[in-house]
């Protein structure tokens, strides 16, 4: 009797198990990396192109490695891109035309209207599986102005999440805590203005 | 309940109650198989009765499918999961003082409780000497302390020290405990001096560990473990929950919170220490991008009634933590619009006087003019650094994890 209810419920555990795995293999696959890997790839601080990167890049042979991807609109993209930039709008970027062109071999280059709207693309393609793929830091109103037109190496480093305000002077936290506070203390200490861009 | 209270599913209150029914349910296997008999138990040591050995094989190897299959499906998030860690020195000693006081007592820690819950008096005695154990530990702790923990290692995993794979390793402990099952029977055989053919009813235990075989085979055969689990929000969701831009909450509406100090919501900065040791916002925690996913975060990240903020220099990083934050599950999460300078932008960079064109345009009136109270407050230093006055204390996973004195059997 008790070697039949082993049986049974090994038997039993077994099945869960066979059907969980089937029902695992039927559902739809959402992401092809794990949520830790892309957090480590979107942290990378070479994962991102400045301005000063960029510029060397089409002034020389490597460029044969690096697709412009252009995440603007299509109406946006046809008043005017960079010169061998390939459109696809952010809308589009879980689209069948997007795999087809984040799939290829070379160094994939984010712009965007938003330096933002480049990560969110960036971050989601990751997740998708697809890999070296950079974003360019700034927008593309600034990399017309400030690389295509004429290199201005004041912006070689330029990025719209860097801070363009020395913050503490603008405000003072009055600290209801302590004196010991980490805020409090940067208050006494000169702060040289640092200066955004 | 490890996966199940750190995940948010299970009120962390009622953590003892389960560790109670749970408790219950292991007294009850133990009384069942018999370990409350110490002639039983000290079976193992002279090769007369090996049932211990397989209980605990049977119920590792359990356990084990189990996780390593849920783990695989996204049920269950090892991470979350508390191994104790090895201090090499206190379990030498440890299992040392456990063998000898097992051999002489006849019982391990937990079957002395089962064996004294049915009324035998010497599991008593082993309880009260465990309890003198106790107290010589205790009182001498400061003695003992370079000894208990001498030698940390850490959370080493047997398979990585072994330099095999996980799935292996699980595939060869399967077996050897398949193994051990027969040659154990086939000792015990020997020291108790019968001959197991003539035991034609002797159950049958091949369809069970030729299930197992299988099962193990099956997960050495799987694919690589996909990437998200169960409560992971789409890549599609993701993007249109950005694109609504209802998670995108203007300088405004922040400005607001921040001079009438209101609890509702709470800052997350995603720089950086370093630069958030200079400056945050009035209110807010620094949560680096880089370590968004560490366990001591999920807690405040977990909070559906929390209104959290995003917020970096610009837009992108924040977007960045938002991105990872939507698809890992989490809600009532915002990005701060334009970063801290679209903040600053907005609240200094505006004119002293009201424009002249905007006359009968009384938003862009009320506007300008509540920014311009806005700017003053902060000039005026009257910003202060925490916004909620009583703020509860942030239970953290690994306060509500740590199992105190995890006691063999």
């Amino acid at each position: 009797m008790a070697i039949k209810n082993l049986n049974n419920s090994a038997f039993l555990f077994f099945l869960v198990i066979i059907l969980a795995l089937v029902f695992h293999w039927f559902t739809t696959k959402s992401y092809k990396t794990n949520k830790k890997d892309v957090l480590n790839e979107i942290t990378n601080e070479s994962s991102i192109m400045p301005f000063a990167e960029l510029n060397d890049i089409i002034n020389s042979e490597r460029i044969k490695d690096f697709i412009f991807v252009d995440i603007r609109t299509e109406e946006e993209f046809e008043e005017g891109h960079i010169e061998g930039s390939v459109n696809v709008p952010f809308n589009d970027i879980l689209s069948k035309k997007s795999k087809k062109v984040f799939k290829k071999d070379k160094t994939k280059v984010i712009i965007a209207n938003k330096e933002s709207d480049a990560h969110v693309a960036r971050t989601t393609l990751v997740g998708n599986g697809f890999e070296n793929i950079l974003v360019l830091s700034g927008n593309y109103s600034m990399v017309i102005k400030h690389v295509i037109e004429k290199f201005n190496p004041a912006y070689g480093y330029y990025s719209e999440d860097k801070a363009k305000f020395d913050y503490p002077r603008y405000i003072r936290i009055g600290s209801s805590v302590s004196s010991s506070d980490a805020a409090s203390t940067t208050k006494e200490t000169k702060i040289t203005v640092s200066g955004g861009c | 309940m490890a996966p199940f209270i750190p995940q948010g599913l299970v009120n962390p209150e009622l953590n003892l109650f389960f560790a109670l029914i749970i408790g219950f349910g292991f007294g009850y296997i133990l009384e069942q198989a018999g370990f409350s008999s110490s002639k039983k138990l000290a079976g193992v040591f002279y090769g007369y009765d090996f049932v211990v050995l397989r209980v605990f094989f049977t119920a590792g190897i359990t356990a084990m499918t189990g996780l390593v299959f849920m783990s695989y499906l996204g049920w269950v998030d090892m991470d979350l999961i508390y191994i104790n860690p090895t201090y090499l020195w206190s379990a030498i000693v440890g299992g040392v003082i456990m063998g000898f006081g097992f051999i002489l007592g006849g019982f391990c820690p937990g079957t002395s409780v089962v064996a004294a819950v049915i009324g035998k008096i010497d599991a008593m005695v082993f309880i009260l000497g465990a309890f003198l154990g106790i107290f010589i530990f205790g009182h001498f702790y400061s003695d003992f302390e370079p000894i208990y923990k001498g030698s940390y290692l850490g959370q080493p995993f047997i398979y990585d020290s072994l330099g095999m794979s996980k799935k292996w390793f699980a595939f060869f402990l399967a077996f050897m405990a398949l193994m051990a099952f027969i040659f154990t029977k086939i000792i015990e055989d020997k020291t108790n001096k019968v001959d197991y053919k003539k035991f034609d009813d002797r159950p049958n235990y091949t369809m069970p560990s030729f299930l197992l075989m299988v099962l193990m085979t099956i997960y050495l055969f799987l694919p690589a473990e996909r990437a998200s689990s169960l409560h992971e929000r789409s890549p599609e969701t993701v993007l249109e929950m950005y694109n609504s831009q209802e998670y995108h909450v203007d300088a405004v509406e922040v400005a607001y919170r921040i001079i009438r100090e209101e609890a509702e919501c709470v800052f997350i900065d995603v720089r950086d220490a370093e630069s958030a040791n200079r400056f945050m916002m009035p209110g807010a925690i620094n949560i680096p991008l880089k370590n968004l996913l560490d366990n001591q975060y999920r807690s405040i990240l977990r909070d559906k009634n929390q209104k959290k903020l995003f917020y970096s220099d610009g837009e992108s990083n924040a977007a960045n933590a938002w991105m990872i934050a939507a698809r890992a599950g989490y809600s009532n999460i915002h990005i701060l619009k334009g970063g801290l300078n679209g903040f600053f932008d907005a609240v200094f960079n505006i004119e002293e006087s009201i424009p002249e064109d905007q006359n009968g345009d009384f938003m862009a009136l009320y506007r300008h003019r509540f920014l311009n109270e806005v700017k003053n407050f902060f000039l005026e230093g009257k910003a202060v650094r925490e916004l909620r006055p009583q703020q509860k204390p942030v239970k953290t996973i690994i306060e509500i994890s740590i199992p105190e004195g995890s006691g063999g059997c």
